[in-house]
């Protein structure tokens, strides 16, 4: 087996089966995945509380009692929740596939419906005056009601049809509920009594109230996208923000491994210069040899991260019917540009693990550098939003930005000229290639060298020396 | 067939303004066991790790085992001066990891690696961390990773530095073992009689300069100091009537008196003339100890150097 290879596993296995990165890198998303199970598991089995109890209503007309009978009834509140489960459930379905934006009703967004039992008694309570209001409410405290409704005439009247000077017929009704009163009931009342003022209204209008009530719902928008290139697609506002996420998410990937797996090989080359082993494996391996292994080791690391993150992201995009939005040839870039930022990223952190003792030196010559490689993560808005844009198309040619301005282009929407791509790639690939040869000249001398931390200058004389 | 296991020839090697090793020729034949001696900062360390190809040096050529140090590193056991282990990982792993990069691929590692703790009296620690040992037995375990590949040349930076007399006497006789079953051996120090002890042959350098290169028999010829001792059972100095006798004095602290000798006298016939004259406690030939050659040499050395300037200074004027 070749000498690199043994330093390669052995760096590997070092860093994966430790418990720190299992626990921090292997943990996390099996956490979430566990977290999200979790919740959909409690979502399923948890019960919502019956329902059952008398409204009191106070009313003079009597019209809104009799209507709110109606839209309590027992068998219709079922119904009406069955019918909502189902139009979510098509909602979710007409989502996932990119079709249909939101359907809603008229005064409310569609509402997760109560799953629980509902039994509830109307009464007609006289109080017409302040004091007995004040009564009312006292009952509803102690129990004797589960809620109290005030209609008053302007409640129900319907003077301000047709006025052209106030086109706006809402007004209001008086809910007093119990404190303990779960807040799915209390939108449960709001829609039912808000339902029966509806109806009386449109029974003083010598409309029928189902179809008046019927009428009310929004028609379901089909909207349709016209992109530029001519090509006509339909997608929803989930699918439009997911399309805006999967660039951010593959940088995302190629930056959290890199840096990671980097800053473990930063962290060992320290430690076997602050444990003076240095020279000892210097005796068996080249130097080149000796950090050539340590960056191929690390690699496999950050390749393990990226691999485990991408696999979860993967299937939840899968079990989510979302998968498509995904170019299989985005994958093949997604590896490409990983590699090239982690070479050039290992490369200059194996240049400075070698020319420092200790981690405290190490970070003052990586400050500087983390600052240029934060430079990516603070302009990928302004490259979403403009793919081939001066900054976007600047930042592809710039090393150490190239492998993550590319990736946040080629997987966003608008396509980038092809050429750029391969010339991106073969000068990327030019730059890998020199930062690791003078990353090798720096860790050949760096390597041996203790006591204060290099200047620029110096490393520039190390380079020289070797 | 080459016969000599390293070749330095006009070697150079400068860090910045400072000339660590200058114009250095050095022949280590095969199977030979060499000191590399030299005052703190004489280069040797330099010169070790330009043997070993880690670092390069600037002018002049370097051949090791008939080649360059990289492609005979398997052939090569090295101890540096820094000495260092992984501090977590365990001694057996360590060693294993070690002989593993030299090239063993022997299916009994393991066994043997145990059977070579027991040799060097380490016989438990196969399982413990390394940062559980105490210096000594890490420096014993740092030894063991430079032969346990069996090389052909051993290079060994300052060995026994802060060993204890007992484990210093053990890699003593590891390194004779070695010397003997053909290894060639080369090992740095600056406590010389240690390799007054065991070397046939001997480097000195100074300020990165070779001054000195001979076997061990040729340094006492060269630096004899022609002197003989006697010590008499009385307080009277032997006879200066003897032929062949310069001058006598007493030495002080001591009964002793130094005979110097004429330059071509016979200094047996001498020594046999001094103990027939009267009853003597001791009669020897005095020989000078490395220590004495090496202050000697590394002072003409120094007067030599101001010498030098002093003449260039003259020539300016």
């Amino acid at each position: 087996m070749s000498k690199t290879i043994i330093i390669a596993w052995r760096e590997f296995k070092l860093t994966v089966f430790r418990k720190v990165f299992i626990l921090g890198v292997l943990g996390i998303p099996v956490l979430i995945v566990g977290v999200m199970i979790l919740a959909g598991y409690m979502m399923v089995q948890h019960e919502e509380p019956p329902l059952v109890g008398t409204i009191a209503i106070v009313d003079s007309t009597g019209e809104v009692v009799k209507a709110a009978k109606i839209e309590f009834d027992a068998e219709r509140i079922r119904r009406d929740q069955q019918l909502q489960l189902k139009q979510m459930q098509e909602q979710s379905l007409d989502a996932m596939k990119g079709g249909v934006a939101s359907p809603g009703n008229i005064g409310s967004m569609p509402q997760m419906p109560t799953r629980g039992d509902v039994d509830i008694t109307v009464e007609s309570i006289d109080a017409s005056n302040e004091q007995l209001v004040s009564e009312l409410n006292d009952r509803v405290r102690v129990g004797d009601f589960i809620a109290a409704v005030i209609i008053t005439p302007e409640t129900i009247s319907t003077a301000k049809i047709g006025d052209e000077n106030s086109g706006d017929v809402r007004s209001t009704f008086d809910l007093s509920v119990g404190e303990e009163l779960d807040s799915d009931h209390v939108g449960l009342i709001e829609r039912r009594i808000g339902a029966a003022v509806v109806r009386v209204r449109a029974e003083r209008a010598g409309y029928d109230p189902d179809v008046a009530i019927a009428m009310l719902k929004y028609p379901t928008a089909k909207t349709t996208r016209t992109l530029k290139d001519g090509e006509d697609a339909s997608e929803s506002k989930v699918v439009r923000k997911l399309k805006q996420m999967i660039p951010l998410v593959f940088m995302m990937l190629i930056w959290m491994g890199t840096m990671v797996s980097s800053q473990h090989l930063m962290m060992s080359t320290i430690e076997e210069k602050s444990n003076r082993v240095m020279e000892v494996l210097l005796s068996a391996v080249s130097p080149l040899q000796l950090m050539t292994g340590k960056i191929l080791g690390h690699g496999g690391v950050g390749l393990l991260i990226v691999g485990i993150y991408s696999s979860v992201a993967i299937a939840g995009l899968i079990a989510s019917s979302f998968f498509h939005l995904i170019d299989p040839m985005d994958l093949v870039y997604l590896a490409v540009f990983y590699f090239m930022a982690y070479f050039m990223i290992a490369s200059i952190m194996a240049a400075v693990g070698s020319a420092v003792s200790d981690i405290r030196e190490a970070n003052t010559l990586v400050t500087p550098i983390m600052m240029i490689l934060m430079i990516p993560l603070m302009l990928w808005m302004p490259i979403i939003q403009d793919p081939n844009g001066t900054i976007a198309t600047a930042f592809s040619f710039i090393p150490p930005a190239i492998p993550f301005a590319m990736i946040l282009r080629l997987a966003a929407e608008e396509a980038v000229p092809l050429w750029q791509i391969p010339v991106s790639i073969i000068w990327g690939y030019f730059c890998v290639f020199a930062m690791i040869w003078l990353a090798a000249k720096i860790f050949r001398v760096g390597v041996l060298m203790y006591g204060k931390p290099p200047s620029p200058l110096q490393l520039i004389k190390w380079i020289r020396y070797s | 067939m080459n016969e000599n296991a390293i070749n330095l020839k006009k070697v150079n090697k400068l860090f910045g303004s400072t000339h660590a090793v200058r114009d250095l020729d050095l022949t280590v034949p095969k199977g030979s066991l060499c000191g590399f001696l030299g005052p703190n900062g004489a280069g040797k360390t330099t010169t070790i790790r330009m043997i070993m190809s880690i670092i390069y040096p600037d002018h002049g050529s370097i051949e090791v085992l008939g080649g360059n140090a990289l492609s005979s590193k398997d052939r090569i056991g090295y101890l540096p001066e820094e000495r260092g282990l992984y501090r977590k990982m365990r001694v057996g792993d360590f060693l294993e990891y070690m002989a593993t990069l030299k090239g063993i691929t022997r299916p009994d590692l393991r066994t043997y690696i145990k059977g070579w703790l027991k040799r060097i009296d380490l016989p438990d620690v196969f399982s413990k961390k390394c940062e559980e040992l105490s210096k000594g037995m890490q420096q014993k375990i740092q030894f063991l990773t430079s032969i346990l590949h069996e090389p052909e040349l051993l290079i060994l930076d300052e060995p026994f530095s802060g060993l204890d007399p007992v484990n210093t006497e053990l890699l003593n006789k590891l390194i004779r073992e070695l010397s003997q079953q053909g290894t060639t051996i080369i090992f740095s120090t600056h406590v010389l009689h240690q390799a007054e002890q065991i070397c046939d042959r001997i480097f000195l350098i100074n300020k990165g300069v070779k001054i000195l290169d001979a076997t061990l028999e040729q340094i006492r010829e060269r630096f004899d100091p022609r002197t003989i001792l006697a010590e008499p059972f009385d307080d009277n100095p032997p006879s200066n009537n003897i032929p062949g006798i310069k001058s006598s004095r007493k030495l002080p602290h001591s009964a002793a008196y130094e005979l110097e000798i004429d330059i071509g006298a016979n200094p047996q016939i001498i020594m046999q003339c001094v103990l027939s004259e009267k009853p003597m406690r001791s009669v020897e030939l005095r020989r000078l100890s490395l220590d004495e050659v090496f202050i000697q040499v590394v002072q003409q050395d120094v007067g030599k150097e101001a010498a030098e300037l002093a003449r260039e200074e003259l020539s300016l004027v």
